[in-house]
């Protein structure tokens, strides 16, 4: 009897570890804070990692933040 | 929003310094510094503290903390780029026709003169108050030395200030609203505190000369503007110097390689094609 209930147990938090693990694995499929998957701004679902932007493709790291606010200066090419 | 701001011409681009409870006369002091600097280290000047090291090619000269600064820069760019950001192309440059200041034309090109360099701690040394390059050779500034002045006029000028040189800039502080200096990096508004900014290109500075299209950003594997199929790249790291090589590393290496170039020493970038 004592056997049987610690297969029993046994077998419960096995399933139990598995469920927990399927939910967690499915709710960070991707992470914003993975540093080789940069976050996309100003881009369309054109593909993993790829911002179509109107001139160019935008990268931004979890370091740098964009904003709507209107920039008072630019960087550029001179 | 409300900073003070003031813009000017200096090393040849336009500069805007920006400051939030900056002290009274501040904006005028680093208009100043800038210019200053610009004396001191443009190759155009004959008498530029860097057109006499250049002049003194072969032998040990004494240099000031700065220009020894700006020589270690230069060092770390070409070790920090693999070598794709080579100071020592003032020959390739001087070939091509970049002689002067481009508001005054190129001169003819003499592209059999364009030769790629030898690796620049070949040819550079630097110690303490003195430095030494190879006879016949000399080094160009130019593409390291605004971010390495707009990181360190940043540092003198105040807690909350941005110093943008040419489009290589450094933001310090929180700027205006606390949230970030606002900087334009294409058409997105990117939020810097405490980052630099930079972009590199190939539409700028460029020129026709007979069937031959020249630019001013030399390939130092073939000693000739480079061949690239990128116009313009944008980086942000944390300094503005980082941040103007790796643009040019990027820019240099094209399309297919920058991504990953990027992707380990940047924290935001753009490509243009």
């Amino acid at each position: 009897m004592h056997a049987l209930l610690l297969k029993a147990a046994a077998t419960a938090l096995t399933i139990a570890a598995a469920a927990a693990a399927i939910v967690h694995v499915s709710g960070h499929l991707k992470t914003a804070a993975a540093p080789l998957h940069p976050a996309v701004v100003g881009g369309s679902a054109a593909g993993a990692g790829v911002g179509l932007g109107s001139d160019g493709r935008l990268h931004l790291t979890p370091s740098v933040r964009s904003g709507s606010v209107q920039a008072v200066t630019s960087t550029y090419d001179s | 929003m409300t900073f003070d701001e003031v813009r000017f011409e200096a090393l040849g681009s336009a500069c805007h310094v920006l400051g939030v409870g900056l002290e009274r006369g501040r904006l005028a002091w680093a208009t100043a510094w800038v210019a200053e600097r610009h004396d001191r280290f443009s190759r155009f000047e004959p008498d530029s503290e860097l057109s006499r090291f250049n002049a003194a090619a072969g032998r040990w000269t004494d240099v000031s903390p700065e220009l020894e600064g700006l020589l270690r820069a230069a060092l770390d760019a070409h070790r920090l780029s693999g070598g794709l950001v080579h100071a020592g192309v003032l020959g390739s440059m001087l070939a091509i026709g970049y002689t002067r200041p481009l508001r005054l034309g190129p001169t003819a090109a003499t592209l059999t003169g364009a030769a790629p360099p030898p690796p620049l701690p070949d040819m550079l040394e630097v110690e303490p108050g003195r430095a030494r390059l190879r006879a016949g050779t000399g080094v160009d500034l130019g593409g390291i030395a605004k971010g390495w002045l707009a990181d360190r006029l940043a540092a003198e000028l105040g807690q909350n200030c941005l110093v943008n040189l040419g489009g290589d800039l450094f933001a310090r502080g929180a700027g205006p609203e606390g949230e970030g200096w606002p900087v334009a990096v294409g058409d997105t508004t990117l939020l810097l505190a405490g980052q630099g900014a930079a972009t590199s290109g190939v539409r700028r500075r460029a020129w026709q000369d007979g069937d031959e299209a020249l630019h001013h950003l030399i390939d130092p594997r073939t000693g000739r503007p480079a061949r690239t199929d990128l116009s313009q790249v944008s980086v942000v790291t944390p300094t503005a110097a980082e941040a103007e090589v790796h643009a040019k590393a990027a820019l240099l290496l094209g399309s297919g390689l920058a991504p990953a170039h990027l992707a380990a020493h940047a924290l935001a970038w753009r490509l243009a094609p």
